[in-house]
């Protein structure tokens, strides 16, 4: 079962996406903001983590590069808003695979996750 | 009309709950961002977090007219976070309102109800703001468009440039046995994430083949100069097969076309279209899976995990616990009287003593029990708090006063229907301080005080009493002014008003149809009056206190009972029947005699440390005249105060101090003039609750 790092600090959107990913048989971890990705990422060693770009404490971007350092293999996917394009951009550079854009439709994320961690 | 929302009621809640810290994020760092002259990029980030949340979420759960909202205030925030604009007050006014705005939108949600609230007008204003700081970013498209990638055959030459050396390359790796493939992707996706889609598109592709060539380039593509089509030239290894399940894999491609790349034919082979085919019933398949998974999500609501240790209760269930408590309560009084009884009787015996035991610890339960319960209804007045200062803001903005807000002690806790009950007269004595306390600026620089006024709102605890205080630093409260304007309304002649001390004379502004204002204003000065202030404050047994001083300020301090269901109380018997007075509001109980007495305009009174203390009769009240020869020659006075004024009740005996549960009198008997309730005593007698502010002010009229 592959396991999924959520990374997001509204717990509204974690508890949403959580119960897509659990009830497509996904294992899932959940982090709020950058920092405790880091810390999760190091203890779970997910196979793939989708990343909110705007929290407190640490943005995603940021957690994208320290993550990179750690795991130079790590699969993460940006989850944006509208109007980050930008930073999207810069975290594709960083190392992150893919993008999902928020609303998010559940058919996008599972496409999205299925195509890395089948 | 519902707003068929997609989200499940226990999502919703949690929708509301997080929305509600965001609105209260954006609402006190609002305030801080108007106050804080220095630019401050954490606080500009969390407000733009926080907005930026909102929308996201918003948008997540399908409140669109939410989402819009969010969308372009996140806009302006962008721009006042990267210093393209500054802060003013207008834009402030702006963010203000939109956050009023969001308010009712989330009320939308509450009530499943769309409002008839417009958004034309606050968007307006926010693409006005925003446009002024620079370029407009792009229309919010909150419905994203589905994508379904299928590979198509196509018929015409897809073209691409390339020079001699690409050419060149391609002609090497032919030869190699590298199967050259032209491809093109059309892109379905919003306009504002065209680029980078398009970036990690070519990204995958390139970890399969070798990309040739690609228009746009990956540099154009950074540089956001994208359509919605992008076109490649691939070397791989591989079948065609594999590059279009892999496109087929790939998000948000509308449409796609792939050729083998010649540079003189254009020609398919017949198998590859078939994977074609095959793949596009691949992607219809995978997208039935999604479907199914929207309907299991739909079903299986239940396995969300949750860390919260709370429950929610409704208000109505704490009421009757209540009231069961206060049931337990009145059982406890009685049996310790019934133990009492007992061991007067005789010795105890065995069976005696171990009841007594029992009782005593039930009694023990029963006050823990009522300790807890009375927690569980308590919320810190933060609750009520909270909407103030946004408040003061607005008004002192209104009425061009400058004014420093400051509140502490909101964690200080209440019984939740005392906060109910306590929040309209707050706002009506921070409105009038506001209003009629602080001077303009100019006034105040003229008396030599700071331009900016002083605005305290305090909660504490003290004993068992929450006081809450409002002071001001204002022009005060003149008594002369008072007493000049109450005898103009024909409250008080002019002879009673010489003979009102300052303090006695300051606290008729609680008088009904008094008001100081000489004019009305936006703010103040018309609707209710502090004489409502002052009942709605006496409804819950609480008491307020004026403290003014003419030029330095004004200072209210009300003083509220922990709980409204049990109250401390002295019990007095007139008669044969037993009255409590609620203990708040009693000074002190006096013993005098008879001949003590003195009269004053035909009225009963009786010199107190040199103080004229008028006296009330309570048999007289409740139960008619007083004959002569009932008249005991010594009496017991229990002094009661509420709002500066004093009385003396005259009672027969004093009984003794107790905690009582309140009870209604219920509809039947209804309103008693006097008495403000009853409750049950120890053995099993009902004692009336004496109403002392409906007394004083008997006495006074």
């Amino acid at each position: 079962m592959a396991r999924v790092l959520l990374v997001d600090d509204a717990a509204f959107m974690r508890m949403r996406c959580a119960k897509l990913l659990t009830e497509n048989g996904y294992s899932v971890d959940e982090a709020e903001n950058g920092q405790e990705a880091i810390e999760k990422y190091q203890k779970i060693k997910p196979d793939l983590v989708l990343m909110d770009i705007t929290m407190p404490v640490m943005d995603g971007l940021t957690a994208v590069a320290e993550i990179k350092k750690i795991d130079p293999d790590a699969k993460i996917v940006m989850c944006s808003a509208l109007g980050q394009q930008n930073t999207v951009m810069s975290a594709i550079k960083a190392g992150a695979k893919d993008f999902i854009v928020k609303p998010y439709q559940p058919e996008k994320i599972l496409s999205t996750i299925k195509r890395f961690v089948g | 009309m519902g707003l068929n929302l997609d989200a499940s009621p226990e999502e919703l809640k949690i929708f509301l709950e997080e929305v509600e810290e965001h609105f209260q994020t954006l609402e006190e760092d609002l305030l801080r961002l108007e106050k804080e002259d220095e630019f401050n990029e954490d606080l500009m980030q969390e407000i733009f977090r926080a907005s930026h949340t909102l929308k996201g979420s918003s948008a997540t759960i399908g409140h669109h007219r939410m989402a819009e909202l969010t969308h372009a205030m996140e806009n302006v925030l962008d721009k006042l976070r990267k210093k393209q604009l500054a802060v003013s007050r207008e834009l402030i006014d702006i963010l203000f309102e939109c956050l009023d705005h969001l308010r009712i939108l989330r009320d939308e949600i509450i009530n499943d109800e769309k409002s008839d609230l417009e958004l034309e007008g606050i968007l307006g204003k926010l693409s006005a703001v925003q446009k002024s700081g620079g370029i407009p970013a792009g229309r919010v498209d909150i419905q994203p468009p589905s994508s379904k990638a299928s590979c198509q055959e196509s018929e015409r030459k897809i073209e691409i440039d390339l020079t001699w050396e690409e050419k060149d390359r391609i002609h090497n790796a032919v030869e190699q046995g590298l199967k050259p493939y032209i491809i093109r992707l059309t892109f379905d996706v919003e306009p504002e994430m065209l680029a980078v889609r398009a970036f990690v598109t070519l990204m995958a592709l390139s970890e399969l083949a070798e990309v040739v060539k690609s228009q746009p380039t990956a540099d154009e593509i950074e540089h956001e100069k994208v359509s919605d089509t992008l076109v490649a030239l691939l070397l791989t290894e591989g079948e065609e097969e594999k590059i279009t399940k892999l496109v087929n894999e790939l998000p948000s491609i509308a449409g796609c076309e792939i050729q083998l790349y010649a540079d003189d034919i254009v020609r398919k082979t017949d198998s590859s279209a078939e994977t074609v085919n095959e793949a596009n019933n691949l992607s219809e398949e995978r997208n039935q899976t999604g479907d199914q998974a929207k309907a299991g999500s739909a079903v299986k609501n239940v396995s969300a995990k949750k860390a919260n240790r709370t429950v929610r209760v409704d208000v109505d269930l704490l009421d009757s616990l209540m009231n069961l408590v206060g049931e337990l309560v009145i059982d406890r009084t009685r049996l310790f009287q019934i133990l009492g009884n007992l061991e007067a009787i005789d010795e105890m015996d065995e069976i005696s003593q171990d009841l007594g035991r029992t009782s005593i610890h039930i009694a023990r339960v029963t006050t823990q029990l009522q300790e807890q319960i009375m927690k569980a209804r308590m919320l810190p007045v933060e609750n009520l708090f909270n909407k103030f200062p946004r408040m003061v803001r607005d008004l002192s903005q209104k009425a061009g006063k400058e004014v420093n807000f400051v509140m502490t002690g909101q964690e200080t806790e209440l019984d939740r229907s005392i906060i109910e009950e306590i929040g309209d007269p707050l706002i009506h004595l921070l409105r009038n301080a506001v209003d009629h306390g602080i001077e303009s600026p100019e006034e105040r620089r003229a008396q030599g005080k700071s331009s900016t006024g002083q605005l305290k709102l305090q909660a504490s605890h003290e004993e068992n009493h929450i006081i809450i205080t409002i002071k001001d630093d204002g022009r005060g409260i003149d008594p002369e002014q008072v007493r000049q304007s109450a005898i103009k309304k024909g409250l008080i002649t002019e002879e009673q008003a010489k003979r009102l001390t300052d303090k006695e004379a300051v606290n008729l502004i609680f008088m009904s149809g008094l008001s100081t204002a000489t004019r009305v204003t936006d703010v103040s000065g018309r609707g209710v009056g502090m004489d409502v202030v002052r009942n709605n404050i006496e409804k819950i047994n609480g008491a307020i206190e004026i403290n003014s001083v003419v030029g330095q300020g004004t200072e209210f301090k009300i003083k509220l009972p922990l709980t409204l269901a049990i109250i401390r109380a002295l019990l007095v018997s007139i008669g044969k029947s037993v009255y409590a007075i609620p203990l708040s509001t009693i000074t002190e109980t006096i013993r005098m005699q008879r001949k003590q007495i003195e009269f004053v305009n035909n009225r009963e009174v009786i010199v107190v440390r040199g103080k004229v203390l008028p006296l009330i009769r309570l048999k007289s009240v409740f139960s008619g005249a007083v004959s002569e020869e009932e008249q005991k020659e010594k009496l017991f006075i229990v002094v009661v105060n509420l709002a500066g004024q004093q009385v003396g009740l005259v009672v027969d005996s004093l009984v003794g101090e107790q905690e009582i549960v309140i009870k209604s009198l219920g509809k039947y008997i209804g309103d008693v003039q006097g008495i403000s309730g009853a409750t049950i005593l120890g053995d099993g007698s009902v004692a009336l609750i004496v109403d002392v502010s409906n007394l004083i002010k008997k006495a006074a009229s």
